[in-house]
């Protein structure tokens, strides 16, 4: 299957966010850490401004979530799933930005392509342009953000590396190093490194989104940095985070989840209402930030996305496909 | 060390004991109120607008090294994001700590019966079940404020429906607890009557191990938490059958 059709969604080159920007805003915020650590050099700080983040990233306007606000972003990097590091969602930051290295960061793309890719992060973004989307994120532990990520579409890198006709799935591995993340040793008993997959056409779809950036910053180690995927349909861990290799393949992947718990993590994962998870209800959900008192708002089939997303599934059982 | 037992025994040791949880989850309460992000504009309404406003999704470098940053940076530390779920998991969680409290007590008694710490404990039985009771009250309170979709939706759910029953063995010890009913069903019925609290144990057990998302995490905790009071229990017993083996 080649994709070489013009997206209504594609931006322009010129509309992205310029690579040199991105790259060097990684850099100052760095500089800008080490400056704020004590050793204030005002010339150095004004300098770093002008190279700083772009005053106005550019934002992909259609794809917005309007019917709701942007989670505040204490609560986006405050409170994450990230078992490679524990299963507190709120100790997650604090080990996350210990001993682990995002920068450098190679990402390898193989398996069923034409044209097989390893580059760094940086560069990777420098290729493919960076924009703005604002998206739901719904956990399948019931509760729901929206968050504004900065990215590019995953069909615009597929579309680089040409797969063959071979290729009907995709798999996602995430890092694994036991010696910045305790979770490996600690949690042994799932299936490291944490893998994820999806049909080569969902991750074709418009909607399909690598991040490396939140709130218009580079993408905070607890979020998964440096890049991460976002399938805004799917509950949140179908949305791995720190990729290290992407392949393209012919059988369908195996992923952590579903290795894990079979009858309760589904392949698809797709956000559905009507499917409860086998210990409990996904009819609502909660709204991260919101008083303990608001009730739950009802969650919406493909979580508000099924107007997209909806033809990938014609004719498929969703209850039996979880 | 008579004065100290006394005050062990005496009930100005026990309700702080009792009121300090209530007191931390008031304040979990109304330290997160309220909520709603303040002097954020309409999406829709700053989207659609010719001249949007960026900072509506971007955040400064300083906050980002706020979230990002070790050390000095970490002061901004969030410990309550979903305030539904910690107060669901803090009410259970202290719950289940005065119900393994309380059912190490009386094994302790009778393994040893002339320590004089364990005499003065004995005394906050009552008080620490019905704390058990209370707790577990407000529990299943916040969780029915997830609203009655979802009750009917998870009521069939194992570990939900053992919550649930937990709770009626609870309610129906906590109702007797009290001298007058206590003395209208006779000091011998009511102490068997109280004997359904065995039964708790394991549905309490299942219901704390399978109640997260990370079960085997969430069982080997429940076990941690559950073996002194499982160990004392199994002492009781064996000591009891070796004492009528004596007799025998």
């Amino acid at each position: 299957m080649l994709i070489n059709k013009k997206q209504t969604w594609s931006l322009p080159e010129s509309a992205t966010t310029p690579e040199n920007d991105y790259l060097a805003r990684r850099k100052f915020i760095k500089k800008a850490g080490i400056l704020s650590a004590g050793t204030a050099i005002s010339t150095g700080l004004a300098q770093g401004a002008t190279a700083g983040f772009p005053e106005k990233p550019n934002l992909n306007k259609d794809f917005v979530v309007k019917d709701r606000k942007p989670t505040p972003y204490k609560w986006i990097t405050g409170y994450n799933n990230f078992y490679e590091f524990t299963t507190d969602k709120y100790d997650v930051r604090h080990l996350a930005n210990k001993e682990w290295k995002t920068e450098p960061w190679t990402l390898k793309i193989g398996g069923h392509v034409e044209k097989p890719l390893t580059l760094d992060v940086n560069d990777l973004c420098k290729q493919m342009g960076i924009e703005m989307r604002v998206y739901r994120f719904r956990c399948v532990e019931a509760w729901s953000m929206v968050v504004p990520w900065d990215g590019f579409p995953l069909s615009k890198l597929i579309k680089k590396v040409q797969p063959t006709s071979k290729a009907k799935y995709v798999k996602f591995t995430t890092f694994m190093d036991e010696k910045t993340a305790p979770g490996f040793k600690r949690y042994d008993y799932y299936d490291w490194p944490y893998t994820e997959g999806l049909r080569i056409d969902e991750a074709n779809n418009e909607l399909t989104f690598l991040a490396v950036g939140v709130y218009g910053r580079p993408i905070p180690n607890q979020n998964g940095a440096p890049i991460r995927l976002v399938v805004p349909w799917k509950y949140g861990f179908k949305s791995i985070k720190s990729l290290v290799r992407i392949d393209f393949t012919e059988d369908q992947p195996k992923t952590l989840w579903n290795s894990a718990g079979p009858n309760e993590y589904g392949f698809y994962s797709n956000v559905n209402p009507e499917v409860p998870h086998p210990r409990w209800s996904q009819a609502t959900e909660r709204v991260i930030g919101e008083s303990a008192l608001s009730p739950r708002i009802p969650t919406l089939k493909f979580n508000g996305y099924e107007e997209q997303v909806a033809n990938i599934y014609k004719g498929m059982d969703l209850v039996k496909h979880f | 060390m008579k004065g100290f037992y006394r005050f062990v025994g005496s009930r100005r040791f026990i309700l702080p004991l009792i009121i300090g949880p209530f007191v931390y989850l008031a304040w979990i309460f109304y330290s997160t109120q309220p909520r709603e992000p303040e002097n954020m504009p309409e999406v829709a309404e700053a989207t659609d607008a010719e001249e949007f406003d960026i900072n509506l999704f971007t955040v400064t470098d300083e906050e980002f090294n706020q979230v990002t940053g070790e050390g000095k940076e970490k002061t901004q530390t969030e410990s309550v994001v979903n305030i539904h779920e910690r107060l669901t998991d803090d009410t259970g969680n202290i719950a289940i700590a005065y119900f393994i409290w309380v059912l190490c007590l009386s094994p302790l008694k009778v393994l040893l019966r002339r320590n004089k710490l364990v005499s003065a404990l004995n005394r906050h039985r009552r008080t620490i079940g019905l704390a058990c009771f209370f707790y577990a009250m407000l529990h299943l309170v916040i969780y029915l404020t997830n609203g009655l979709q979802t009750l009917l939706d998870e009521i069939t759910r194992l570990y939900i429906a053992a919550g649930l029953s937990a709770f009626a063995i609870l309610l129906v010890m906590a109702l007797t607890s009290n001298n007058w009913t206590q003395r209208r069903i006779g000091g011998r019925k009511w102490k068997k009557l109280h004997r359904i609290v065995y039964i708790a144990i394991p549905i309490l057990i299942y219901h704390r191990a399978f109640a997260g998302k990370v079960s085997v995490e969430t069982i080997r905790e429940t076990f941690i938490w559950f073996s002194p009071m499982l160990i004392l229990q199994g002492l009781r017993i064996w000591k009891q059958i070796q004492e009528q083996k004596a007799k025998a």
